[in-house]
């Protein structure tokens, strides 16, 4: 296997293993009821799982973003920002929509800056950035679906 | 300061379009400085709309992004809370409009 390919088996790898901690701690922020209570009433508990939470929607995104500039070049797409890989994938189906993938960037960065010692809005933030996880596991399944049927990739050959 | 005076009209317009057509912006950080380089464009602005304006912030900040081709941190203010940076921003920024 070439070795651009064999970096994609193992950023798939890596990004099976990433889905596994993303739902783990969605799930946490769900049954931890963290949706409906204020965060002036977080147990640490809570704050370390809102902590969790984040970190692994971020790195879930980031890499996913690397696995898609990694298709990106294996199929000799020419990008010079990560704005051409993101249109390369929307038109390739593998993402629904570039501007999506922004705005929950963005949203990302969003809990991470102003908001921190604001409850009101830490709240809203924490609900919007659960919405977007549907999306996110959508767009990774249809990466390795776009690996596995244009590279031969799957599970067996990372 | 350094971003051109087209990139502070649009800039401008992008806010408004999002935090409503009365608010004020100031350009502040190191892109003030002339005689600094590159650098993060940070924008501070200031609206009377109500709410978290988590959407609204959102749409800005891509908006901005794509018109700098970089990062861009905005500040928002809609006085439901106080900051050093508000002032910090108003003090020490350049008034874009």
């Amino acid at each position: 296997m070439k070795p651009h390919l064999q970096l994609i088996a193992s950023r798939l790898s890596q990004l099976e293993r990433l889905r596994a901690y993303l739902l783990h701690s969605t799930g946490k922020i769900e049954q931890c009821g963290m949706l409906q209570k204020s965060p002036a009433v977080y147990s640490l508990d809570d704050s370390n799982n809102l902590a969790a939470f984040r970190m692994r929607v971020s790195e879930f995104q980031e890499h996913l973003g690397k696995l898609l500039a990694s298709i990106a070049r294996e199929e000799e797409v020419e990008y010079s920002g990560f704005s051409d890989v993101l249109a390369f994938a929307e038109k390739s189906g593998i993402i629904a929509s570039e501007s999506v993938w922004k705005e929950i960037r963005e949203i990302r960065n969003q809990i991470n800056h102003e908001y921190e010692d604001d409850p009101d809005a830490l709240t809203v933030i924490l609900k919007k950035m659960v919405t977007c996880i549907p999306a996110l596991l959508e767009w990774e399944t249809g990466a390795r679906n776009y690996c596995a049927a244009k590279f031969g990739l799957d599970d067996s050959a990372s | 300061m350094r971003i051109t005076n087209a990139q502070a009209e649009q800039a401008v317009s992008i806010i408004r379009e999002s935090l409503g057509a009365e608010a004020a912006v100031w350009l502040f950080g190191s892109r003030v400085n002339d005689t600094k380089r590159g650098g993060d464009v940070d924008l501070y602005a200031e609206t009377s709309l109500h709410g978290v304006l988590l959407d609204e912030t959102v749409r800005a900040k891509i908006a901005l992004s794509d018109l700098f081709g970089r990062s861009v941190d905005l500040v928002v203010n809609n006085h439901r809370k106080s900051s050093p940076i508000y002032q910090i921003a108003r003090e020490e920024g350049i008034r874009l409009a």
